[in-house]
């Protein structure tokens, strides 16, 4: 519990910075040119929620309270509709803390950001109920394309792009051949720097917000900002600015591992006695391992490709608020895109999915974003672009404003439980192959 | 015995594989503790371990561990406690 609390507080430390270094940037795009900014990010997202003018959480302690609690009912939920497989079908089992967290604390914000009335326990409550059914459901609608991928390794993805697999894996075979899929695929050895999350950070902060930084210039920039000074070489200012995200990004990260780590551990310790018939769902990065060569860098590159596509198009049809690329989605999800659609439609599919998706990914973050900024009144520094939280996120978001949160969560908890019947009867017949070891 | 693992963004996967990797040395009754983050981390305080546990595909970022006194170790399915438990003996920790 200590370590929770610490935990918590290192990562509204990090928060801190995340704001207090963008905020210029975006006050300074607001006056020069009339336009808002926001980042295609988790973690930034993340930290907003932390920051006491954002998010009013911080200075209000109940905020932690109910953040863990929910994320507590949702493993809860979790495990109570595994342990009930016979009758839910859910075989998977969401080991994922550091997702299921960020569920929670982010679920919770944009509820009360909806209706500020909508803050309490029977909200904490609510979106715990739901996102263990979401978790659930979810990665159990992964199990068989992620079967097919690893060749049975009896393991499912529990992350923040279940329907992009799902939906990758019906898609795929329609773009191209499963016999043309790369093999072995050689890219240049450079680009393997962008697997590591704090370089590539780093660098594609400084070209993306280097060049934001670049045009609108020292003297407006410190005008926004008193770290700046006259004296100040403005190439060292951007890059410190923007190594900025890499550092706070480290510190938010340090703060989940500790918040969420204690209970993982203790919770694998115990399900994986008690559970017959359940495998685990993992963080989408383990299926990297089962794919060979450098495809989860080709769906990084080609999902790079159509984010710029769209920041180009917003550009082009002069958007309210500029997007820029981020790491953390803009990796995680076409890597793991590209892999799948690699296995089920080769080269073609593993190459057109991720850029189609990295357009996507745009598209969606705008219309979020607008959807906050026009329709809450509410300036949202980041979207985490991830599949689900372009689709399932906003069915969660827009469904709560119109049918009241409690309500529509219950509602859309029992669709995914119908659904997953339905996933049931369409894949009956090897449903339950990995217990037959 | 010090044991880092080590991922791309230090939370899920190598969060995952130090589960299997603690269950894992308990059946060949190996003491060890163990840390885990990101590849980055690891890179920059590996001398400071024994093994490093990571997915395979990152086995190229500790090239500069070559010939030193701690062990890189590559995995292919990370949640393979077999795999672990074979490599461990290959490195000669284990019989």
């Amino acid at each position: 519990m200590i370590k929770a609390v610490v935990g918590y507080l290192i990562m509204s430390i990090g928060s801190g910075g995340f704001t207090s270094t963008f905020r210029p940037i975006v006050n300074a795009l607001a006056s020069k040119f009339n336009i808002t900014a926001s980042l295609i990010d988790t973690y930034t997202q993340q930290a907003q929620q932390m920051n006491p003018e954002d998010g009013f959480f911080v200075t209000n302690p109940d905020a932690m309270m109910y953040i863990m609690a929910s994320f507590v009912i949702s493993i809860v939920v979790n495990f109570i509709l595994v342990a009930l497989n016979k009758y839910t079908k859910i075989r998977t089992l969401y080991t994922t803390g550091h997702v299921l967290q960020s569920y929670s604390q982010i679920w919770i914000w944009f509820i009360a950001l909806l209706n500020p009335a909508w803050y309490g326990w029977p909200y904490a409550i609510a979106i715990g109920i739901f996102a263990g059914v979401w978790a659930s459901c979810g990665s159990n609608f992964t199990v068989e394309a992620t079967q097919n991928l690893t060749g049975g390794a009896n393991f499912a993805v529990g992350h923040q792009e279940m329907t992009g697999i799902l939906l990758t894996d019906k898609l795929a075979p329609k773009l191209g051949k499963e016999e043309d899929s790369f093999e072995n695929l050689e890219l240049p050895g450079w680009l393997s720097m962008f697997t590591d999350n704090v370089v590539s950070t780093s660098v594609l902060m400084f070209i993306f917000m280097g060049i934001v930084l670049a045009i609108i210039g020292k003297e407006t920039m410190m005008t926004f900002d008193t770290g700046l000074s006259a004296a100040t070489w403005y190439v060292m200012y951007i890059f410190k600015t923007c190594v900025n995200f890499a550092v706070y990004m480290v510190v938010l990260l340090t703060g989940v591992r500790m918040m969420v780590g204690e209970l993982s551990n203790a919770f694998h310790g115990f399900s994986d006695k008690l559970l017959k018939g359940a495998m685990p769902a993992v963080d989408c990065a383990v299926t990297y391992s089962f794919v060979s060569g450098s495809v989860p860098v080709l769906g990084f590159v080609m999902g790079l490709a159509g984010e710029l596509i769209g920041i180009a198009g917003l550009l082009l049809f002069k958007a309210p608020i500029l997007l820029l690329p981020a790491f953390i989605p803009l990796f995680f999800d076409n890597a793991t895109l590209a892999c799948f659609a690699n296995k089920r439609g080769g080269r073609k599919a593993a190459v057109i999915i991720p850029l189609i998706n990295g357009l996507f990914q745009v598209v969606a973050s705008e219309l979020m974003l607008l959807f906050f900024e026009k329709g809450v009144g509410f300036h949202l520094n980041a979207w985490g672009a991830f599949f689900d939280n372009n689709t399932v996120l906003p069915a969660l978001v827009l469904g709560s404003k119109f049918l009241t949160p409690i309500v529509w969560s219950l509602i859309f908890s029992a669709i995914l439980l119908v659904l997953t019947q339905l996933y049931y009867k369409k894949n009956k017949e090897h449903y339950w192959d990995h217990t037959n070891e | 015995m010090k044991v880092f693992v080590a991922c791309g963004n230090g939370m899920g996967t190598s969060m995952l594989i130090k589960i299997k990797a603690q269950q894992a040395f308990k059946k060949v009754g190996l003491d060890a503790s163990f840390d885990h983050g990101t590849v980055g981390e690891a890179t920059s305080s590996a001398g400071g371990y024994d093994i490093v546990f990571c997915p395979m595909n990152f086995v190229s970022h500790f090239k500069s561990f070559e010939g030193s006194s701690v062990k890189i170790i590559g995995l292919k399915n990370p949640l393979d406690q077999n795999e672990m438990i074979e490599k461990l003996r290959e490195n000669g920790f284990i019989e």
